[in-house]
């Protein structure tokens, strides 16, 4: 416990926003948190106006952009106003952020509100915000932003390369590996045969919440290893890129998850799909279009 | 194509595997909300580790507002880590989980706002449990209609750590299409609800079997319930000792930690009468 950092307390409120005010619909749109503490405000806003538009169809984008950046200025300048009274010791900070809520947004600005005031403690108010911002706004962007690429898409994506296409051409496609006596099978993209059964299937671990990426990278070590306890075979697994820096740590120890299997021959992400190409190529000259069942 | 609801393996006995199943430490930031269901009214908590980064937390509390005699808060919590951290050893996909500490300087702030006094109460050591997106999640019968591969060795743990708070009404599981999520353990092994006459033999029975989430999924389906057999894998000695060392001195006394992992060690002598009973249940 120990190893924590120094607390600072804080208070947060959640900017709102609405077309029609008398409708009651009120959307989350941005973040402010504020310490009395250290005289810090820490603020964090969207410009993204899908979600939005399916609340509000006839909202034109560019005056609630441009609202919404009068508001980070007036954030901006508050927060360096009481950055600048920290460092001056005869001045005295504010005391509570709904002093200061009213320089932001007028309160006669019929189409903002801020909700009730949150009250917390935080090592670093700046991650604090990002947090809310993530709880209230983020986590219901994601998806706006780029579409979730799963297993399969991964797969169409690599099979648009016409060398990954030859390649695969000459293996046996939809490769079932099946547990002796048991229900346990997989069914893999396709599959070759060396001195052992090759097979190959990809993997998404483009998840928006960081631990679905260990889950997911868990789920198919278990589900691996026990096939491998029956059967002998190897599989490279094609994994999507990293398109999120956010999750990059988590995609990282999910990768090393999936190579830390004893099936696993190779880890291999899509914008290294060569190094399949490579291997197949080598492996099968030619097209293979009888492999033996991998069980019994 | 992809994966589908592999189950994990169990974990070694390797001392180093151990870290795997470490629950985290963190510090409440802030509460956002009180969840809708739940006989003990977990709370929604934005957390921070030792690092700064921060966790989605479902918290509960050592002593919530439906603090009762025969199930205690501090022992509610207790179960919730034992039975986590077992689940996982079993092979159970469980989320990830958290010893939660609510500091004097968060209880401080929480005065302002509207859970204060609960707060205020608990100021200490709790339990969490990491937020699991539940937009990405079936609810109701979706849960009850996962696959019996995914409910099978969820009902052989419940079976074995005596979990009767998995039923139909309330399944305790998460389903995303994918994996199912064992939740909220704080149930297992009701050791101090005397009117059970609970002991190391009782059976989980056909009639707990036929009132557990998984009943619907699992009738007809032939399955063996092999895993029962890992049971004595999951609660070897070594693991029981490193166990006991995860739990907050706070939470329990010796005696009522020592029941409670005695409890679930002793479990191995059933395994073959629990696997015979789980059979017969789902024929």
């Amino acid at each position: 416990m120990d190893a924590f950092g120094t607390e600072i307390g804080y208070e947060l409120s959640i900017l709102q926003f609405a077309l029609d005010p008398t409708s009651g619909e009120w959307v989350n749109v941005g973040v402010v948190g504020y310490s009395s503490d250290t005289a810090q405000l820490a603020y964090r806003i969207t410009t993204r106006i899908s979600r939005l538009r399916t609340l509000y169809p006839e909202l034109r984008g560019s005056a609630f952009k441009s609202l919404m950046a009068a508001i980070e200025r007036a954030m901006h300048d508050v927060a360096a106003d009481y950055s600048s009274t920290h460092q001056r010791p005869l001045a005295r900070p504010a005391t509570s952020l709904a002093l200061l809520l009213p320089r932001i947004v007028s309160p006669t600005e019929p189409s903002f509100s801020w909700t009730p005031m949150q009250y917390g403690t935080t090592q670093n108010l700046q991650t604090a915000v990002e947090a809310a911002f993530d709880d209230y706004i983020g986590r219901h962007e994601p998806r706006a932003r780029r579409e979730r690429l799963d297993a399969g898409g991964v797969w169409r994506r690599a099979m648009e390369d016409a060398d990954f296409r030859n390649a695969v051409g000459r293996t046996k496609r939809d490769y079932t590996v099946r547990a002796e006596g048991r229900l346990l099978f997989h069914t893999f993209q396709c599959a070759w045969e060396t001195d052992t059964i090759n097979v190959t299937d990809t993997i998404s671990l483009d998840y928006a919440r960081p631990e679905q990426i260990l889950d997911r990278a868990t789920a198919v070590k278990g589900k691996l290893d026990a096939l491998r306890r029956d059967v002998d075979f190897r599989v490279v697994l094609l994994v999507n890129d990293l398109e999120d820096v956010a999750i990059e740590r988590h995609h990282r120890e999910g990768v090393a998850i999936l190579r830390d299997t004893e099936a696993v021959d190779g880890v291999v992400s899509l914008s290294k799909r060569h190094e399949l190409i490579h291997r197949i190529n080598r492996d099968v000259p030619s097209p293979q279009v009888s492999i033996p069942a991998a069980a019994d | 194509m992809s994966f589908d609801f592999g189950s994990f393996t169990r974990q070694s006995a390797d001392a180093a595997d151990y870290d795997a199943l470490r629950p985290k430490v963190l510090r409440v930031s802030r509460i956002s909300g009180v969840t809708r269901g739940g006989a003990s009214q977990p709370i929604y908590a934005t957390c921070e580790d030792a690092a700064g980064n921060s966790h989605s937390v479902v918290l509960k509390l050592r002593d919530p507002a439906t603090d009762t005699n025969t199930n205690p808060g501090h022992l509610c919590i207790l179960r919730d880590l034992v039975g986590s951290i077992l689940a996982r050893r079993f092979g159970l996909i469980v989320p990830d989980y958290a010893i939660v500490t609510i500091s004097e300087a968060f209880a401080r702030m929480a005065e302002r706002g509207p859970y204060g006094p609960r707060i205020r109460r608990n100021v200490g050591v709790h339990f969490g449990s990491m937020r699991i997106d539940s937009a990405t999640h079936f609810v109701g019968q979706a849960v009850i209609d996962a696959p019996a591969d995914a409910w099978e060795p969820i009902l052989c743990f419940d079976a074995m750590a005596y979990n009767g708070d998995r039923m139909t009404s309330n399944p305790n599981a998460m389903w995303n299409g994918m994996q199912l999520y064992a939740i909220d353990h704080g149930m297992i092994a009701p050791l101090w609800q005397t009117a059970l006459n609970l002991t190391t033999g009782t059976l989980f029975d056909p009639l707990a079997v036929r009132l557990h989430a998984s009943a619907s999924s699992l009738r007809s389906s032939g399955r063996t319930f092999n895993k029962v057999a890992e049971w004595q894998d999951s609660v070897d000695a070594p693991f029981l000792a490193w166990l006991r060392q995860q739990i907050p001195q706070e939470w329990a006394d010796t005696e009522e930690i020592s029941a409670l992992l005695n409890f679930l060690a002793a479990r191995v002598s059933i395994q073959g009468p629990q696997q015979h009973v789980l059979k017969e249940a789902c024929v």
